[in-house]
C-alpha cells in the first residue's frame, strides 16, 4: 500500500485537514493504533520532508550526533517511545514537528496545536473493504491465481498490518497445488515426526480438513458419506472422535 | 429630597431597574440603557424575584453575574407594596489589559485557523457549525499556536450539541485600547441551544491571545483587537 487510502468520508477529511494545515508553522500530531494509515498519511501530503524514528532522535540528541538547528521542519515517528517526552519536545520548539503517536498523551498533545484522530480501521468500513480487495488482488497476482476466493474476514479483529498478512497467508494456502501439498505435509510430517508423533496423531492432520470440508460443502452426514465413498458408521465414529476439533 | 434621590439614581455608576408585577419595566436609569439592548427583561425580573426578601423590604446577594461586557457582583432587590419590585445590580470593574502578548506574533488569516481547529477538533463529531462570517476582516497579527488551542477547547466543549452558530464580524465603533494604542475590535460569538457548562482554563486561553472572554448563558464571545 503507497497511499493513504480515502475510502470513507473519515479518511477524506483527515486527508484535507492534514494538506490544509501542513503549510502553517505549528506542531501537527497524528494519532491512532498501529496499522491505521498515520505514516503513509503523513509520507503522502508531506513527501520531501526529512523522517526520524522519534526515539532515534532522542538518543542522539543525547550522544549530541545531530545538529537539530539545520531542520526546519522534521517529520517523527512513534512519539509515543520517546522517553522524556518533555525534554525532547522543550528541544524542538524552534522547528516545526509532524508527528506520529499510537496513543493519547495529554503531555505530548500539549506541544500540538493541531491533533488528528484516525479511527481504527473496524470503524472504517469502506476503507478496510478497499484495502481487503486491494490485497486479494495483491496475493493472487503474486500466487498466480484468477479464481474467485471467498474471504470472510471478522473487521473487529483486525487492523491493517494483520490484514494484509491474514490475506497473503489465505491466498498462498488456496493456491497451492497437489504436490505442493504434499511437500508441505512432508516437511510438516518431518518436523513432527522428530517430536515423536504417531501414525494415528499425524492421521488427524488429514482427516479433521476433509471432514470440516465435507460438512461445509454437504450438510448431511448421509451425504457426506456418499460423497467421500466411506460408510456412514465409520463418518460418525471420526466425527465423533474429533468433535471437539471440528467445532473449534 | 425626593428629586435629588431620583436625580442621584438616575447618575448612578450602577443600574437601577423598576418592575411592575408581571415582569414590565416601569423606570430604569442611565446606567441600565446598555443592559436593556440585551433583551434581559425576564432574566432579570425572575432575578429580583428569585432574590426579594420574604417580608417587604430590601435584600442584599452577592451573587457573580455576567451579562455580555457586562460584569456584576452582587445585587440589591426591594420592594415596599406589591405593585413594585427594585432592582440594583453592582458593577464589577474588569481588569483591563493593559499590555499585550506579543510573543510570536503572525498575520494570519483567521477564518482558515478557525476551519482547522474546528476540523481537527470536532473531526469525528456530528455537531453541525453554521457559520456567519464577515469576510472583509482583514488578517490579524496573533500567536498561532495559543489561537488554536483556545478554539479546539471551544469546539471540544461544544462537539456533543447538534448544532451551533459561529459568528465573526467587527465591532462597529468599538476600539480596545492597549499600550495607549486604539486598535479595531473582532468579535467571535459561539451561539448555543443549551446552557453553557464548565468552560475550564477557557478564559486564561484568550487571555494569551490579548483577547476578552464573554459568557451567557447560551453564548460566549470572543473580542480581539485588530493588531
Amino acid at each position: 500500500m503507497k497511499k493513504f487510502i480515502t475510502q470513507s468520508l473519515s479518511s477524506q477529511k483527515i486527508l484535507n485537514l492534514l494538506q490544509s494545515s501542513v503549510h502553517l508553522p505549528i506542531n501537527i500530531l497524528v494519532v491512532g493504533s498501529s496499522g491505521v494509515g498515520k505514516k503513509l498519511l503523513i509520507k503522502e501530503v508531506l513527501p520531501q520532508t526529512p523522517i526520524l524514528e522519534a526515539s532515534t532522535l532522542e538518543q542522539k540528541l543525547l550522544d549530541k550526533k545531530i545538529n537539530i538547528d539545520e531542520y526546519t521542519k522534521l517529520i517523527l515517528f512513534n512519539l509515543d517511545e520517546v522517553v522524556n517526552k518533555q525534554n525532547f519536545l522543550d528541544k524542538l520548539k524552534d522547528i516545526t514537528v509532524i508527528a506520529t503517536s499510537r496513543q493519547h498523551s495529554v503531555l505530548i498533545e500539549n506541544y500540538f496545536p493541531i491533533k488528528i484522530d484516525i479511527l481504527p480501521l473496524k470503524e472504517r468500513k469502506e476503507d478496510f473493504n478497499y484495502i481487503k480487495q486491494y490485497y486479494l488482488n495483491e496475493a493472487k497476482k503474486i500466487y498466480n491465481t484468477k479464481d474467485d476466493i471467498d474471504l470472510n474476514i471478522d473487521i473487529n479483529y483486525i487492523d491493517s498490518l494483520s490484514l494484509k498478512r491474514h490475506i497473503y497467508k489465505y491466498v498462498f494456502m488456496y493456491s497451492l497445488e497437489e504436490n505442493e501439498i504434499q511437500t508441505v505435509l512432508e516437511l510438516f510430517f518431518i518436523k513432527m515426526l522428530k517430536k515423536n508423533a504417531t501414525y494415528k496423531k499425524l492421521l488427524a492432520y488429514f482427516e479433521i480438513p476433509l471432514l470440516k470440508s465435507g460438512q461445509f460443502l454437504f450438510k448431511s452426514q448421509l451425504q457426506i458419506a456418499k460423497k467421500l465413498d466411506i460408510n456412514r458408521i465409520t463418518l460418525r465414529k471420526k466425527l465423533e472422535q474429533y468433535k471437539d476439533k471440528i467445532d473449534e | 429630597m425626593n428629586k435629588l434621590c431620583e436625580q442621584l439614581i438616575d447618575n448612578d455608576l450602577n443600574p437601577y431597574i423598576l418592575f411592575d408585577t408581571d415582569g414590565k419595566i416601569l423606570n430604569y436609569n442611565k446606567e441600565a440603557e446598555s443592559l436593556m439592548t440585551l433583551q434581559l427583561e425576564k432574566e432579570l425580573f425572575n432575578l429580583a424575584l428569585n432574590n426579594a426578601s420574604l417580608e417587604y423590604g430590601f435584600n442584599k446577594k452577592y451573587i457573580n453575574l455576567i451579562y455580555n461586557k457586562h460584569n456584576f457582583y452582587a445585587i440589591l432587590v426591594g420592594y415596599l407594596n406589591e405593585k413594585e419590585i427594585i432592582l440594583r445590580l453592582y458593577k464589577a470593574v474588569i481588569p483591563s489589559i493593559e499590555t499585550i502578548h506579543s510573543n510570536n506574533l503572525q498575520l494570519m488569516n483567521i477564518f482558515n485557523l478557525i476551519d482547522i481547529s474546528q476540523n481537527a477538533s470536532l473531526l469525528h463529531s456530528k455537531l453541525i457549525v453554521q457559520k456567519k462570517y464577515d469576510v472583509s476582516i482583514p488578517d490579524i497579527n496573533i500567536n498561532l499556536d495559543h489561537f488554536l488551542y483556545f478554539f479546539n477547547h471551544c469546539f471540544k466543549l461544544f462537539s456533543k450539541e447538534e448544532t451551533i452558530t459561529l459568528k465573526v464580524n467587527t465591532k462597529i465603533g468599538r476600539r480596545r485600547i492597549i499600550n495607549k494604542k486604539k486598535y479595531q475590535v473582532v468579535a467571535i460569538d459561539f451561539l448555543l441551544k443549551t446552557p453553557i457548562g464548565n468552560i475550564d482554563d477557557l478564559d486564561q486561553k484568550a487571555k494569551k491571545i490579548n483577547g476578552l472572554l464573554f459568557i451567557e448563558q447560551y453564548k460566549i464571545s470572543l473580542e480581539l483587537p485588530i493588531l
